[in-house]
C-alpha cells in the first residue's frame, strides 16, 4: 500500500519535471525561431574582401597588363619622335604624317585600355554581385534573418548598432562557400 | 501516470526531430532525386559530401561537392579509380585491373554534373546563348580549358581531357568526365571550374580525400 503511494508520487514528480522541461523547451524554441532580426553588411567591405573579386581581378589584370605595356611603349616612341622633331629646323611632310599616325595610334590604344578597364570593372562587379546575392539569400535563411541591409557609408543608413553588423560573419560565410567548402 | 510520462518523452523527441537544418541541396536531393537520375543505376544513397557507387556487389564511396549558382546545380564527384576502370573501361580481370590501377595511380577522374533546378535542358539556347549543336560541341571539346585543379601544395594542374556523356535528353542532367594527370596519390584537390557556357564565372569544389 505504502509502496504503491511512493511509486505514484515518484511518477508524479517525474511527470512534473518532464512537463516543465517540455514547456521550457517549446518556449525556448519558439523564441529562437522568431524571425525578427534585422542585420546589415558593409557592401564595400564585402565586395573587396570576397575571394571571387580577388580572383577575377588577378585574372583580368594579366590581359590589362599586356595592353598597358603596349600603350607605354607607344608613348615612349611618340615622345622620342616628338623630341626629334623639336630638335629639327625643317620638318618634312612625311615626318609630320608619321608623327600624326603615331599620335593617332596612341589615342586609339589609350581609348582601348580605358574601354577594357571599364568592361573589366563592370564584368567583375556584375559577376561578383550575382554570386554575393546568392550567398546573401542562403546566409539570411540559415541565420533566420528577416532583413539584411547593405550599407555603403553613403548615407543610406545613418546609424546602426555594431551588434547587428554581420559583415565579417557574412564575408567568412561567402568565402567559405566560394572556396567550395 | 506512465502514459503521461511516455507522451512527454514522445513530445520531447518529436520536437527535437523538428529542428530543421537548412540545406537546400539535401532538400532538393530528396525531393527531386538529384544525382540519382535515370542512367545512374550504380549511384545510391547520396549525401551532401559523399556519393556511393556499387559495381558487382562492391561498394565505393566518393567525395562529392555541389554548388548552386542561379538555377543550376554543379556537382563534382571524384570517382574511385577502381570503380571507373571496372565500369567505364569494362575491365574486371584482376591482373589487368591491378596493372591499370598502378598506371593510373597519379590520375584523377572527376564526374562533373550540371542540372537545372526545374530539370530543363541546359543545352538549350536560353541557357547557353548558343545553338544546340554548338552547345554540344562546347561540352564535348572546348570545356576542357575551363577546368583546372589545385593541389594542397598549391600546384595548378590543367585538365588533361574531358568526355561528355551524351544522354540524349533522357536524364535531367549533363555529365562530363574530367581527367587530371600528375597528381600524387593521397593529394587533396580543389577543382576550379570557370563557367563560360552558362556565364556563372568561377566555381570551386573542395574535394576532401578521406
Amino acid at each position: 500500500m505504502i509502496e504503491d503511494k511512493i511509486k505514484s508520487n515518484i511518477w508524479k514528480i517525474i511527470n512534473s519535471i518532464f512537463l516543465l522541461g517540455t514547456i521550457l523547451f517549446i518556449a525556448v524554441n519558439s523564441i529562437k525561431d522568431d524571425k525578427n532580426e534585422i542585420v546589415y553588411v558593409n557592401n564595400t567591405k564585402v565586395f573587396n574582401g570576397f575571394n571571387m573579386t580577388k580572383d577575377l581581378l588577378k585574372i583580368n589584370q594579366k590581359t590589362l597588363d599586356i595592353k598597358t605595356k603596349r600603350l607605354d611603349s607607344l608613348l615612349v616612341n611618340a615622345r622620342k619622335i616628338e623630341q626629334d622633331l623639336n630638335a629639327k629646323n625643317i620638318i618634312t611632310e612625311k615626318e609630320k604624317q608619321a608623327y600624326a599616325t603615331m599620335q593617332n595610334r596612341v589615342v586609339n590604344e589609350n581609348n582601348e585600355v580605358k574601354e577594357l578597364q571599364k568592361t573589366i570593372s563592370q564584368d567583375i562587379s556584375q559577376q561578383v554581385w550575382n554570386r554575393l546575392n546568392e550567398y546573401v539569400k542562403s546566409f539570411g535563411k540559415e541565420n533566420n534573418s528577416t532583413l539584411i541591409l547593405g550599407t555603403q557609408g553613403r548615407g543610406n543608413i545613418m546609424y546602426a548598432d555594431e551588434g547587428i553588423d554581420l559583415t565579417d560573419k557574412f564575408l567568412e560565410y561567402a568565402n567559405k562557400k566560394y572556396e567550395g567548402n | 501516470m506512465r502514459y503521461i510520462f511516455a507522451i512527454t518523452i514522445v513530445l520531447l523527441i518529436g520536437s527535437c526531430k523538428n529542428e530543421k537544418h537548412t540545406d537546400d541541396r539535401t532538400k532538393l536531393e530528396s525531393s527531386k532525386g538529384i544525382n540519382d537520375g535515370v542512367d545512374n543505376n550504380n549511384a545510391y544513397n547520396s549525401d551532401k559530401n559523399f556519393k556511393n557507387f556499387k559495381f558487382n556487389n562492391i561498394s565505393y564511396r566518393a567525395n562529392k561537392k555541389t554548388q548552386k549558382i542561379g538555377n543550376i546545380y554543379y556537382t563534382a564527384t571524384e570517382l574511385p579509380l577502381e570503380y571507373y576502370i571496372k565500369k567505364n573501361l569494362k575491365i574486371t580481370n584482376l591482373d589487368s585491373l591491378r596493372m591499370l590501377l598502378d598506371d593510373m595511380r597519379n590520375e584523377r577522374v572527376i564526374e562533373f554534373e550540371f542540372q537545372e533546378e526545374s530539370k530543363k535542358d541546359l543545352l538549350d539556347k536560353e541557357f547557353t546563348m548558343l545553338e544546340y549543336k554548338k552547345s554540344v560541341e562546347y561540352m564535348a571539346f572546348k570545356i576542357k580549358k575551363d577546368f583546372f585543379a589545385i593541389t594542397s601544395k598549391n600546384d595548378t594542374i590543367s585538365c588533361s581531357g574531358v568526355l561528355f556523356e551524351r544522354n540524349y535528353k533522357i536524364a535531367p542532367y549533363k555529365k562530363v568526365l574530367v581527367f587530371f594527370k600528375n597528381i600524387e596519390d593521397k593529394e587533396r584537390i580543389k577543382i576550379v571550374y570557370s563557367d563560360v557556357i552558362f556565364g556563372n564565372g568561377i566555381i570551386k569544389f573542395n574535394l576532401k580525400n578521406n
